[in-house]
């Protein structure tokens, strides 16, 4: 029996040689030349921002991103995005600030590496690794199965058409087994930090592993998810289903998994659980109206308002309304609502596509409520008003 | 006087012939040379509305009726892709890394803003197997003669339940087409501009839409390249290529 298990091993080890051989020999026998090509998007905004019961400050700033990537190449690609920000701190606490300090800032959101190889005749399977953004799950702001970047963004931009764009460092392996259904395993690495400065060094214990199963059930898309956080040292699991009963709907929800160590209401502590529905009108003249509505439910949060400001309350709502006049016209109403303490961010908006790549873009930001609550008038950034321009070329 | 009459017998024939040709021959025929065991195309499409004017470039790969993979290269909308296999859709936006499964009110959005609709690339069994269809006479559309066909949904899985077609006689390509709602309200209308030969096949390279639900709005579709019966990439149709 053991002498069985060891050839089985031993066979296995041979296979997983043989396969990394061919691959290995394969993507030496395949050219990897590939031109290179380029788009930039520059976005000018200026922003009025309410900083105290009298106070206003109006700040100016230009972020740019220049994107270089490989065209040409169908086995290999790569992406590099450079952001560079110039003028007035783009973080509320120094744009509200009374004299916020001109910087250029650098940032990195996407530098990564993409190469397949065949699986079998009609299937291929691709690695990805460097700085990449994964979504697993769906929803628009909450989204529960995201266990790689939170049920909730940490920086959502409300006037983007993706309001959540993390990315991590990773590298990632998408194994496809049919044309709907594929595994995908990932592993995260500790932020690298980019500013120059000697970082103390991470623990590899920090990482993050895990996998989702993608398949579709019926009509029902269905994903299952578990990873391992290594800064928190869990382990979670997630499902996620998408489908159409008279509008779209998506939920998700994601566990604390007990193991060894950890009980039932550890588990429950970090349940959580969103739900998004999803309806999109068409009108006669060629404008359309899209409704959608999205929940956060985590019911070990607190459910009465507290005295302290940033509390974690245990519902959270996003709805959103866009009504596009013509295609290239989208006057929208975003808002994120915490029920417990009645308070809310409301963001209107209207983005104006002019001509191609340009677009107008004008919005507000307010919140509703007193200064303990979720959102308070008289916090930092109470009240914004905001016009930018952005090209894409 | 007898050869006359056998003539003019022959004549006539040959007329009753040429106007009761089968409307399924016509679609069928029509059908062989728009659709293609393969194909990779580039192009653009021009979209005009009320506002202005924009262009959109991709590059789409198809397999007979039921495959089609459509990625978008335009500096705007770059790394956007549409897969549709076996009348499902799926969408990938490269900044959000997302797969999105198209279903229900959302198939009825117009693809980049464009007077297509998602829905208007479902059904894919061909004419024939959605609808019943007729001869309803000739007609010329900007001077070529043409066949006028109606075609009558038999399948509930189609955009339009009625469409009414012109087909070039001589070479059996679409020239102009209407769209209607069950109701008989004409939804779009397509108009073909020039046709391209590859291959011994005939087909629209450039044509445009105008969805007569909206105001001031049209998209001309235009082919700048086609290759026909090419071997396609393996794995071209999947969710893998999608998020590739």
């Amino acid at each position: 029996m053991v002498v069985g298990r060891l050839r089985m091993h031993a066979g296995l080890a041979r296979f997983c040689v043989a396969a990394v051989t061919a691959c290995a020999l394969m993507a030496l026998a395949l050219p990897a030349y590939a031109e290179v090509a380029q788009s930039v998007e520059i976005d000018a905004q200026s922003t009025l921002s309410r900083t105290g019961s009298d106070n206003w400050n109006l700040a100016g700033f230009a972020t740019t991103q220049l994107q270089l990537y490989s065209v040409g190449n169908r086995y290999v690609k790569g992406e590099l995005a450079i952001d560079a920000t110039v003028g007035g701190d783009t973080t509320p606490a120094s744009a509200a600030a009374d004299s916020p300090e001109p910087n250029v800032r650098f940032d990195i959101p996407r530098a990564y590496i993409k190469v397949r190889f065949p699986l079998s005749e009609a299937l291929f399977y691709h690695v990805t690794a460097g700085k990449a953004r994964i979504t697993w799950g769906n929803g628009s702001l909450f989204n529960a199965g995201n266990l790689i970047f939170g049920a909730t963004a940490t920086n959502p931009d409300f006037t983007a058409g993706t309001i959540r764009d993390d990315t991590a460092w990773l590298i990632a392996l998408f194994l496809p087994v049919s044309t709907y259904t594929f595994f995908e395993p990932v592993v995260l690495f500790p932020g690298v930090d980019l500013s120059g400065s000697a970082a103390p060094p991470t623990d590899p214990l920090d990482s993050a592993a895990g996998m989702r199963f993608h398949t579709q059930i019926g009509s029902t898309k269905t994903e299952l998810a578990y990873l391992y956080n290594g800064v928190d040292r869990l382990h979670e699991a997630a499902v996620s289903v998408q489908g159409h009963l008279l509008v779209d709907w998506y939920t998700a929800v994601n566990s604390e998994v007990p193991v060894a160590g950890t009980s039932a209401s550890d588990a429950f502590a970090n349940l959580a659980v969103s739900i998004g529905l999803l309806h999109i009108a068409q009108f006669t003249g060629g404008s359309s109206l899209s409704l959608r509505l999205e929940a956060l439910l985590r019911p070990d949060a607190y459910w009465s308002e507290q005295a302290e400001a940033g509390t974690d309350y245990g519902i959270s709502l996003f709805p959103e309304v866009v009504w596009s006049p013509v295609q290239s016209v989208n006057i929208y109403l975003r808002s994120v609502v915490s029920p417990v303490d009645l308070s809310a961010m409301i963001i209107p908006g209207l983005s104006w596509s002019i001509y191609d790549g340009f677009t107008f873009n004008a919005f507000a930001t307010v919140m509703a409520g007193e200064i303990h609550d979720a959102y308070g008038l008289g916090q930092t950034g109470g009240v914004q008003l905001a016009t930018s321009v952005s090209f894409i070329y | 006087m007898k050869q006359f009459i056998l003539i003019l017998g022959l004549v006539c024939a040959a007329a009753v012939y040429g106007w009761a040709m089968d409307a399924q021959e016509i679609i069928t025929r029509m059908e062989e040379n728009q659709t293609h065991d393969t194909s990779r195309m580039e192009g653009k499409m021009i979209i005009q509305d009320r506002f202005g004017q924009r262009t959109s470039s991709f590059i789409v790969w198809a397999k007979g009726n039921d495959k089609t993979m459509v990625e978008f290269t335009s500096s705007g909308e770059r790394g956007q892709k549409v897969l549709r296999t076996e009348n499902q859709i799926y969408l990938y936006y490269p900044d959000a890394s997302e797969l999105i499964r198209l279903q229900g009110a959302a198939l009825r959005e117009s693809l980049l803003g464009s007077d297509v609709s998602y829905e208007d690339m479902t059904g894919n069994k061909g004419f024939l197997a959605d609808y019943k269809v007729s001869l309803a006479g000739e007609e010329s559309v900007d001077g070529n003669a043409c066949y006028v066909v109606n075609l009558d949904a038999i399948s509930r899985d189609v955009a339009y339940p009625k469409q009414k077609m012109w087909v070039d006689k001589k070479l059996f390509v679409m020239r102009k087409a209407e769209q209607y709602a069950l109701s008989g309200r004409l939804l779009k209308v397509m108009d073909v501009k020039e046709t391209m030969r590859v291959d011994g096949k005939i087909f629209p390279s450039d044509m445009t839409i105008s969805d007569q639900l909206k105001r001031n709005s049209q998209t001309e579709f235009i082919i700048d390249k086609a290759e026909i019966g090419i071997k396609l990439p393996p794995g071209i149709f999947s969710l893998e290529n999608l998020s590739w």
